[in-house]
């Protein structure tokens, strides 16, 4: 009598080893010298050899806030006169929306982050992008027309 | 074609582990670094480099990559038979789908994913000229680096596995199985079906596939030259194969001859007898074969009555191509009636 074929063994999957605890980085980076050249070729072909980094991703990882940008955040959008287009598509006219105050309205126009880099203030003096944080740590005077922070070496 | 897919498996089981651990190793500095980088967009790519890796992870390629290879080698012929006759399913059927479907779905994410490894690294870049977070930048540049060529690497391999089963699986063969001794032919023929073959094209900087679709010769000539294949393919030589290419009437007529010769009790007639026995057992196995598709093979010797009206139920097509069957089981019945003199 010839049986039937025997069951297949089943294979088990061996876990893999865990990953190193530390990297000595210089080795690391070594051993893989040639996949590293022909990859920052390939790069440099991308990226035309322009490795600056894009204005509207240049933010510190922290402070970076989209607040603005995102649309789930009603509230503030409301607040800074932003007409969305549900608020639209609801019918509401624009003499009933609510206007905000000069002063705030003002202050959220001053800390825009203009692609010229300054905001003109009330009696023509350019502000610098960072006025906000100067403002905080140094004293500020105006000089050639400038908002400028006044520094001690 | 022996060294070739040689070569292949050497470098693709040495290619898996690698990937394995670089994959590893990403995920650990995803981890660390989540808190610090998680909003930059260097990171969000990151992210999604992990994201496929996670998925080839999941589609298993270890046993998809030694599926193929114990089609291509055969030293294993059950499984061998088991993989080419799960070829035949449908997509329609089941859930499940078969080995060369997976492995084409792997083929297609290994083809995606060398384009987010390279945004990445461009983003990364972005980093190293600035010279900020200098440790971070250089690991995931070496670890990109190294992901992209076992990536592609790794595709092209697949790609020339994938053409070679399915080349195999188009063409007819026979597969001989060996069990305690005893030896079985099992010919496979293959479903006239399109099949389809893979091809890489190097584009500026990374490897598009390309699929092509093919469809088989006409069915009548397959089935012509299928006859004339596996009698030729099957190396063993047989004495008594005129006997059992008669007409249905010729065999009822030899039935009722030894019905009536059975009260003799003489020598020749017990091998006239033994040889009807084996005849009704292969008309059972054509008809288990035919319902169940299964790769057991198994002898009844109580099954002479079921398996009378089975032969007259069969066809003359069927007839044609089971006919290298009908001598490949007479042959186990003549060697367990040697075990049993000896």
């Amino acid at each position: 009598m010839v049986t039937a074929g025997t069951k297949k063994p089943q294979v088990s999957v061996p876990t893999p080893p865990p990953p190193p605890w530390k990297i000595n980085l210089q080795k690391y980076a070594e051993s893989r010298a040639l996949e590293l050249h022909s990859l920052q070729s390939i790069i440099e072909n991308r990226v035309n050899n322009d490795y600056r980094s894009q204005k509207n991703k240049r933010r510190r990882t922290i402070v970076f806030d989209n607040q603005i940008a995102r649309k789930g955040c009603r509230r503030k959008r409301q607040k800074l006169g932003i007409i969305d287009k549900a608020l639209a598509k609801s019918g509401l006219e624009e003499n009933h929306q609510k206007k905000l105050p000069r002063c705030v309205h003002r202050r959220y126009e001053l800390k825009k982050n203009l692609e010229n880099g300054f905001c003109t203030s009330r009696d023509v003096t350019k502000r610098l992008r960072t006025h906000v944080w100067h403002a905080k740590w140094f004293a500020m005077t105006k000089l050639w027309g400038y908002h400028l922070p006044l520094c001690l070496q | 074609m022996g060294t070739e897919f040689e070569t292949i498996e050497a470098r693709i089981t040495s290619m898996l582990p690698q990937l394995q651990s670089e994959c590893g190793i990403l995920q650990r500095m995803v981890y660390k670094n989540k808190n610090q980088h998680r909003r930059s967009s260097y990171f969000q790519r990151l992210l999604k480099v992990r994201r496929d890796l996670r998925l080839l992870q999941s589609a298993n390629m270890e046993e998809l990559v030694s599926s193929c290879l114990l089609v291509i080698k055969g030293d294993r012929p059950k499984q061998k038979l088991h993989l080419l006759g799960s070829l035949k399913r449908r997509k329609c059927d089941g859930d499940k789908h078969n080995f060369m479907e997976r492995l084409l779905g792997a083929a297609r994410l290994l083809a995606e994913m060398v384009e987010p490894i390279l945004k990445a690294a461009s983003e990364v870049s972005v980093l190293f000229a600035q010279s900020f977070f200098m440790g971070f930048s250089v690991t995931i540049m070496a670890l990109l680096a190294r992901l992209r060529v076992l990536v592609q690497q790794i595709l092209l391999d697949v790609v020339s596995l994938f053409n070679m089963v399915s080349s195999l699986s188009i063409s007819k063969q026979s597969i001989k199985i060996t069990h305690n001794g005893i030896e079985v032919f099992r010919d496979f023929y293959p479903v006239s079906d399109d099949f389809v073959t893979l091809e890489c094209v190097w584009k500026s900087d990374k490897f598009i596939l390309l699929e092509r679709k093919h469809k088989t010769n006409d069915e009548s000539h397959v089935e012509d030259s299928g006859g004339n294949v596996s009698v030729q393919t099957s190396d063993v030589n047989y004495n008594s194969i005129e006997s059992f290419l008669g007409d249905d009437q010729l065999f009822h007529e030899r039935v009722e001859a030894d019905v009536v010769a059975k009260e003799d009790p003489n020598h020749i007639d017990d091998m006239n007898t033994d040889l009807l026995t084996g005849s009704s057992q292969i008309d059972d196995k054509e008809t288990r074969y035919s319902d169940q598709d299964t790769t057991k093979a198994f002898i009844n010797e109580s099954s002479q009555e079921a398996g009378l009206p089975a032969s007259s139920r069969s066809s003359t097509n069927d007839k044609l191509q089971s006919c290298p069957k009908k001598v490949a089981f007479v042959s186990i019945k003549n060697l367990t009636l040697m075990r049993h003199k000896s």
